[in-house]
Parts: structure tokens; sequence; C-alpha cells
């Protein structure tokens, strides 16, 4: 009986992949559209509170069980225009092109603190409590943006895990820039990418697009019409459609989103791109 | 007066089988159940895995509510009921000993469905009519009963078919997060009598029953009663790999309703490292058992 795509549960026997790409080019020490912060600091807190949270959602009374393989990837230029692509994980895990959940869980490169806002036991209202972060990636900007040269190598490395995990739910691809590619067309890379697959379907390649301004972000859209320039349109090419169920999991939640609907984001401020990323994530994934 | 003899009393004759969702890791597996064959009452909980000691919560709620289940519709005894549980199940946790990852997802606490049974006798007896005893129910979540006479279903609970399961059912917390005025507890109340088979399972075989039930197909539960454990186990993986079922905690608990006229039942009970150590786990009883001899997953 033939399955529906992107329906493979994930187990230890068929584990999932998740590969973030990451622009640390130099404009990426810019503040995020209507924030204070610096995109490069947005992105490595979005990234250590993810790589946090999956941890957690993988561990049990045991530890954490290897449901996933992460892989963290930063692409910049050095002063030299020397193209720099490399693991981004810190710690005992630096040069780590994947690395198991498990292995991430009991390695963070070191411990932050910061304060965070939880419900009080005793009546519920909000408290700061100074809490505990690890953290496994820091921000970096510098130098260009090598994209087509990233999307190459990301093209190998899941060609390789899906070699060893022929029936897992496909690998997502998460890439998130503030610009345009700057070594040539990143759309042919792109669709290699997206052409690879597992039984279970094609590679989900997501991509997000981080504002300087408090433009409107565009999130998720089914078609190019109307998204403001050929950076986003390009963008638009290069995203794969959302899996059919996250359609049904965001009309559960009364989020509208129109069939054929991309897993992209263009001009996301920080809500725009926590969005994305979770639904890029663990909603594709169909881990709720 | 007439002499109407003893009261009749009905018990449970039971059998567990068990698959986790990793059949190499049954110290993972996050469901629970618990039987007092003599009392008619049993429980099925389905631990949520991707929360912490969820299993030890499902146990904890299993052999409190075949004990003892409060009223649903009375709030303060329910949530008098649920505190009561939720200590029970902080003061088995050693926070010494937690990495951080399970510092901070223990804050969440565990979650858990939960399916009770009790066979309740007639309120009223009369020479000129049978006692109708009845088959009591309550439920949160997504595990099933299914109730079947004579090899016919019956009558499934709460769940009536497979497009009601949700990744996301109603779950009972072990911590308190102020949200438990929105559980919503499903209640069934049908007479029952000597011979039916009450099956409590998981809601992966229950949806993969369910589906099957939906394309005409009958799921033959008795032929369950004296399966291999090692066989059960591999038909669930065999399940599995063709996904017709889902990749979860698969448990089953098939009880049936007997007669007891106060003789002694035959007792039957495999030994640990026949039953807990197959490859796929089970526990059987066919008569009357202390309750301290039940083991609980």
């Amino acid at each position: 009986m033939p399955h529906s795509p992107y329906s493979q549960e994930i187990s230890r026997q068929h584990k999932a992949c998740f590969l973030f790409l990451l622009d640390q080019s130099f404009s990426m020490e810019e503040p995020l559209g209507g924030s204070d912060q610096r995109k490069c600091d947005a992105l490595a807190t979005a990234i250590n509170d993810w790589l946090q949270n999956m941890a957690i959602l993988a561990s049990g009374d045991e530890g954490i069980k290897d449901w996933w393989d992460v892989g963290v990837f930063g692409y910049r230029t050095d002063e030299a225009s020397n193209m720099i692509i490399e693991p981004a994980l810190l710690g005992e895990l630096a040069g780590k092109r994947l690395a198991s959940i498990s292995e991430i869980g009991n390695h963070p490169a070191r411990i932050d603190t910061r304060n965070q806002w939880i419900p009080s036991e005793e009546g519920g209202e909000m408290i700061s409590v100074p809490c505990d972060v690890p953290i496994w990636v820091d921000p970096i900007a510098q130098g260009g943006t090598p994209m087509c040269n990233m999307l190459y190598l990301a093209r190998d490395l899941l060609a390789d895990w899906i070699r060893q995990h022929p029936d897992s739910f496909p690998p997502i691809v998460v890439h998130i820039t503030d610009g345009e590619s700057q070594d040539g067309d990143p759309v042919p890379y792109a669709e290699a990418i997206r052409k690879l697959s597992t039984s279970d379907g094609q590679v989900l390649m997501f991509n997000c697009h981080l504002s300087s301004t408090a433009a409107a972000p565009f999130l998720f859209p089914a078609k190019p019409d109307g998204l403001p320039d050929r950076m986003a349109r390009t963008l638009f090419e290069m995203s794969s459609p959302l899996p059919e169920h996250c359609l049904r999991y965001a009309a559960e939640e009364g989020f509208e989103l129109q069939p054929g609907a991309r897993g992209m984001a263009f001009n996301a401020d920080m809500v725009c791109f926590l969005k994305f990323l979770d639904w890029g994530t663990r909603r594709a994934a169909r881990l709720r | 007066m007439e002499d109407l003899g003893p009261p009749k009393r009905l018990r449970l004759q039971w059998r567990v089988l068990t698959v986790a969702k990793d059949a190499d890791y049954p110290e993972e597996n996050q469901d629970a159940v618990y039987v007092d064959g003599d009392g008619g009452a049993a429980a099925i909980a389905d631990g949520v895995s991707s929360t912490l000691f969820a299993r030890r919560w499902a146990t904890i709620l299993v052999e409190a509510a075949a004990r003892h289940c409060p009223d649903p519709d009375d709030p303060r005894a329910m949530a008098h009921w649920l505190a009561e549980r939720r200590a029970a199940w902080r003061r088995q946790i050693d926070v010494s000993n937690l990495v951080w990852f399970q510092s901070v997802k223990l804050h969440e606490g565990a979650f858990s469905t939960l399916l009770v049974i009790r066979l309740l006798p007639p309120e009223s007896r009369s020479a000129l009519e049978e006692p109708e005893w009845r088959l009591h129910g309550v439920s949160i979540g997504d595990s099933c009963l299914f109730h079947l006479r004579r090899g016919r279903l019956l009558r499934t609970f709460p769940i009536q078919s497979s497009a009601e399961f949700d990744q996301c059912p109603l779950v009972l917390g072990s911590v308190d997060l102020h949200r438990d005025e929105y559980l919503a507890f499903q209640r069934l109340d049908e007479p029952c009598q000597e011979g039916d088979l009450i099956v409590l399972c998981t809601d992966a075989l229950a949806h993969w029953a369910l589906r099957r039930e939906e394309a005409g197909i009958n799921t033959d539960w008795e032929e369950y009663w004296d399966i291999d454990p090692t066989a059960w186990k591999a038909h669930i993986l065999a399940l599995r790999s063709q996904r017709e079922i889902r990749r979860d905690d698969t448990t089953l608990a098939l009880l049936r309703i007997v007669g007891d006229e106060g003789g002694q039942s035959r007792e039957e009970r495999r030994e640990p490292e026949q039953a807990g150590q197959a490859d796929g786990r089970e526990e059987r009883n066919e008569g009357n058992e202390r309750e301290d001899e039940v083991e609980h997953k």
C-alpha cells in the first residue's frame, strides 16, 4: 500500500535530519527590523534556543534519545575574500558537520545565565528568574555571502546522510540570510538539494530573509506575485512547498496557509522568524 | 422469603501485552496498565513520551484510578484526587540527579491519558428480572475501549472513529499548570454481562483496529488470549514496518468478564523471566490475585 509522502515517523531507526545554513556576512551586524538587536545575535539566540528545545523534546528518563541529527553551518568570507564555510557548533562539537541530538544535548559549549519570565508556582503570575542557558553557537558577522558554495556543500552532505537513512523522513534544510548571494544564482543549487529524496519524500528546503527595516514581512507565500523584489522571488523559487500536513495543522490552529504555500519568509522580524523556524522544523517534521 | 442464594459477583480475567515504541528499549515504554481482577476494575494510561518521568505518572494514575476514581463532574473531588497524585509523582523524583535538559523539562511535568473501567453490580435485585451489571468508564485522551460480546463489537469508547485520533489528545499533567478547567472527561455507562470481552488499548493499536473496522475487517481480539508474547511483538513490528500501525508504545489489555460463585479460581501466572523479559512483554491472570502481586507497566 503506498504511503503519503512526509509520513515516516521519527525514531532511532528512522532518524530525522535538520541542517541549518546561517549567513554570517558583515551585514548581519545590522539591527533586525523593528528591534535594536543585531541580526547575528537574534540568529544565534534563536538557534541556541532551538537546539535546547529539541534536546529537551528528545529527552526522557534515561537521557536523550537519538531521534535526529543536526548540522549547523555558517558561511562568510574573510578579509581577503576567501570563503569560509564551516560547522558553527562550538566546544567539544567544533568541526562536526552533523551531530546527533544526544551529542548536542550532552555537550553544550558553555552555560550562560539569562533572565527569563516564568509563571510562579504559587499564583501563576509571571516572575523574572535567572536561568541557565546552554550555548552551542555564537554570533558571527564578517565579509561576504558565498551562498552558492554553501548550498553546494550542503547537497553533498545531505546525499551522504540519505544514503545512510534511505527510509527516513527527508532532511529539512533551514537557510537564514539577510542578503543576496555573492557567488552566483543560488536557485539551481537549491533545486539540486530539493531533488534529493528518501523513500518518504524530497528534501525540504526552507529559506528565511531577515529584514533590516520594519517593512511588512511575507511568511509562507503561495505565489510569487506580490513579492516585493527579485531577491524575494529568488527565495521563493529556492523554497519547497510546505507538506500537506502543515496546512492541516495550521487550519486546526486558525492560521491560514494557502495550498502551495512555500517554506519561506521575507523581511522577517523576530516574531516572523521564530514562527518560520517553528513551522519549518518541528511542525514540518510532525513534531508537536 | 425465597432463597436467592449468595449474590453473584463478576470479576475480570486479564492479559496484558505491550511493545515499546522502540522495541529495543522496553524501559522507555511509557504505557501503564493496572488490573484489579477481583474488584472488577482496570485502567490504562499512555504517558506522553516527550515528557519526563511519564511512565511513573501513568503508573501512579492507573493504580489510583483502578482503586478509586472520583466523579469527574465533581471538580473539587477531582482536584483533590489529582493533587494527591501529583504530590506522589513529585515525591518519586530525585531532583539532585537531573541533568540540565531534565531540570528544564521537570517544570512542565509529565502528561498521560487515562481510561479506567469498573464493573458495577445491579442496584436492585428481584427474583423476576435478571440483574443487570453495568460497565462504567471514565476517560481523558485517546486510550480506547472495545466492548465485545461473542466476538461482536458492541461499542468503542471514547473514540468512535479513526478520524478522531489527534496528535494532541487531552492529557492529565503531573504538574498543575493551571489548565485543569480545560479537562473534559468522557463517561461510559452501559450494560455488561458474563462472557463479555473488554479490550483496553493505547492509541496506536486502537487507531489500527478502528481503521480495520471501518474497512469492514473485524479484529479477532480473542486470538490474542493465547498468542505467544514473542509472536505478538513480531506481529506489531511487522505492522510497524508495513506502516499499518503508528510507531508508538503499543499496549493491549484483554479483560474477560467472568462470574465468581464463591469458589477459588485457578491462578495462572507466568514467571517474570518468561513474561517481562520476553520480546513482547506480557502479564496474565486468570483468577484472584492479591493486589501486591500485580505488576504494572
